[in-house]
């Protein structure tokens, strides 16, 4: 008896956490409407796009940008929207399949992992679009990628900071080594160094995209050390940089979205990157019928990477604000070319 | 490497082994008692989101620290409750309650992410000893919390070895048969201390909410659950120790942040494995030198006590 009790506990214990998200999160598959055979008629027809998702769409980051993406997709083109959340390694290919099966035109996989099931479903399904965000994958017919321009965002932090900076040092803080971190820090160095070719950039990687602690002490330590502008880009731990940042009284870019409300008086400003706007990108390409099945990446110039809000910093730096304008034309119209590995670390 | 930045770092040092040191402490008077706890991780992420929560909306932080005392304590009770009263396998119970804490503190922080702390514990300059070269800045430039623990280590210390309740303690833990025999009630002490460890651990993770870095971030903790877990090895489970293995990880982990911060690229992982590494040194050195094989782990610990098996 006392045994059972045991058992029973122990499985409250490890299941409470999975049931805790899996109550608001239950996986939902918006069926579509089975389809009766109409009669040929080329009247608009919405397009049908469906997204497998690695987490919930509530999660307040990735997924939720997923799910934000799939709702500009029905605000412009019309598009008759499907999504699949908490999908595992395991069961990626199956899931594409019922998606193609079920004659969804365009199918994304959200996130790099979702790269090797697609390629493998992409050849059973030779008239549905797989479209892989976070990815560079490609085969030339049905299967294309997009991401975001991540050493354009900071490049963008970089100049902006170059300008601002009275020491002459300037630091991009990453969290994780991944891909979208590692080409940002870069690209702030890049971007420094572009403004001012004499200033001091330091670039770290902390490890850890939760361990805001890290974070922080690692930001103190910088600004010991001379720093007076720091980038973070370490997603919910680049909050210790900023809290650094507060206390010693010295400049902080925030990343991704509008960073400035955790602290008004030192964020000057966030480099956002929308990966909405990459769902919304892609699919108005179908729509025109000019989609390729390439690697699309996203910068300023399609509205994948913009400037926050200045809270009021463009009147503390108005020649930073022309300046950066500047440079971000540049990054647009191409006339800003520069090599991110010369400044890999 | 200049005068300052060694000050700068040994505070450093400080601030930063504080929270595995609430946490390492509560570990060595379970264990003292027989219950190893390996829900430590679960435990401080719990507290840290019910000390945020509760500061947030009480704007105290006497009341923020008690409720994350509670809630490391609540966890504590239910791994007491399996593993004493029903006898379970500690390790089981407490992996499964660091599970369980993660998940169940990322659900109740959700609202909470990325808010910075309405209140928090600022760095209170003790008059006097603050302005002492060296000593002051390293040791008295810090939060209440710090200062707390100053005071813990000692007072646990005394209760261990040097009164009759830290005897029945280290009894329970050694001998539970022997204890019981004389009168000592080894399940009512052994829940006593499980729950006492498991606040500490809530503590610890209201540090990290409250004081080091204001805000609430899933999974914050990062790992300080099991560097507590070996910092009790590594002290030989004894508090005195405790409190220099705590700023020996911590003082690894701050140099390690200025090392990046001048330029030297020291990765990331290689950083993370130091505190570990410095265990299982300790741990070899100790069991070598020690001829009786018996390093100071409580005899006990692990063996759930069962008077018919006495």
């Amino acid at each position: 008896m006392k045994k059972l009790l045991v058992v029973i506990l122990m499985f409250m214990m490890v299941f409470g956490s999975v049931a805790c998200q899996a109550t608001e999160d239950a996986p939902v598959v918006e069926e579509p409407v089975a389809e009766e055979p109409v009669v040929e008629e080329p009247v608009e027809e919405p397009l049908k796009v469906a997204a497998l998702l690695s987490g919930p769409i509530n999660d307040m980051g990735w997924n939720a940008s997923a799910y934000e993406g799939l709702l500009m997709l029905e605000d412009s083109y019309g598009c008759e929207i499907s999504y699949l959340e908490n999908v595992a390694q395991s069961d990626m290919e199956e899931n594409f399949r019922n998606y193609a099966l079920q004659g969804y035109d365009v199918i994304f996989g959200h996130g790099f992992q979702f790269g090797d099931a697609a390629t493998k479903v992409a050849a059973e399904f030779p008239d549905t679009d797989f479209i892989i965000i976070s990815s560079d994958i490609s085969n030339g017919t049905n299967l294309g990628s997009a991401n975001t321009k991540n050493e354009d965002q900071g490049f963008i932090a970089g100049a902006l900071a170059a300008m601002i900076s009275e020491t002459g040092m300037v630091a991009g803080l990453g969290g994780m080594d991944i891909p979208p971190i590692r080409s940002s820090v870069v690209g702030f160095a890049a971007g420094a160094k572009y403004i001012n070719p004499d200033i001091e950039v330091k670039t770290v990687l902390t490890g850890s995209n939760d361990d805001v602690g890290k974070a922080k002490e690692t930001a103190l330590a910088l600004i010991d050390d001379g720093v007076d502008v720091i980038f973070a880009n370490a997603n919910q731990a680049g909050l210790g940089s900023i809290e650094a940042c507060q206390d010693r009284g010295v400049w902080s870019i925030g990343s991704n979205q509008d960073q400035n409300p955790s602290a008004p008086e030192t964020v000057v400003q966030s480099i956002i990157k929308s990966t909405p706007q990459l769902f919304n990108y892609v699919v108005g390409l179908i729509v025109d019928g000019t989609y390729e099945a390439k690697f699309h990446g996203l910068g300023v110039k399609e509205g994948a990477i913009f400037l926050s809000d200045w809270h009021g910093f463009d009147e503390t730096f108005p020649e930073a604000v022309a300046e950066l304008d500047e440079v971000i034309q540049g990054l647009a119209d191409g006339s800003i070319q520069y090599d991110p590995s010369e400044y890999d670390f | 490497m200049t005068f300052n930045m060694l000050i700068a770092i040994l505070a450093a040092a400080i601030s930063t082994g504080t929270p595995i040191l609430f946490v390492a402490l509560g570990e060595i008077i379970a264990e003292k008692s027989g219950v190893q706890n390996l829900g430590l991780e679960g435990m401080m992420l719990v507290g840290a989101v019910t000390g945020f929560i509760v500061g947030a909306s009480s704007l105290n932080l006497f009341m923020a620290i008690l409720a994350a005392a509670l809630g490391g304590g609540v966890l504590a009770l239910l791994h007491s409750y399996v593993t004493i009263t029903l006898k379970a396998n500690q390790v089981v119970s407490g992996l499964a309650l660091t599970i369980f804490g993660t998940g169940l503190s990322g659900y109740l922080g959700k609202p909470y992410v990325g808010m910075p702390a309405p209140v928090k514990f600022d760095s209170v300059a003790i008059p006097f000893l603050s302005e002492i070269p060296v000593v002051g800045p390293v040791f008295f430039n810090h939060n209440v919390l710090v200062y707390f623990s100053y005071a813990l280590v000692f007072l646990l210390w005394f209760f261990v070895y040097r009164t009759n309740f830290g005897l029945n303690l280290r009894a329970t833990g050694e001998n539970p048969g022997a204890a019981d025999s004389l009168g000592v009630n080894v399940f009512a002490l052994r829940y006593v201390y499980t729950i006492f460890g498991g606040m500490l651990a809530g503590v610890g993770g209201a540090y990290l909410s409250l004081a080091s870095a204001p805000s609430w971030v899933e999974n914050m903790s990062g790992g300080r659950g099991w560097i507590a877990i070996a910092l009790v090895i590594f002290a030989i489970w004894n508090p005195a120790r405790a409190i220099f293995g705590a700023y020996l990880f911590g003082g690894v982990e701050a140099l390690g942040y200025r090392l990046q911060a001048i330029g030297v690229t020291a990765s990331p992982f290689i950083l993370n494995m130091m505190p570990y590494l410095l265990t299982i040194g300790v741990l070899i050195l100790v069991t070598i030198s020690s001829r009786t094989k018996h390093i100071g782990e409580p005899e006990s610990l692990g063996i759930p006590y069962d008077r018919e098996e006495r």
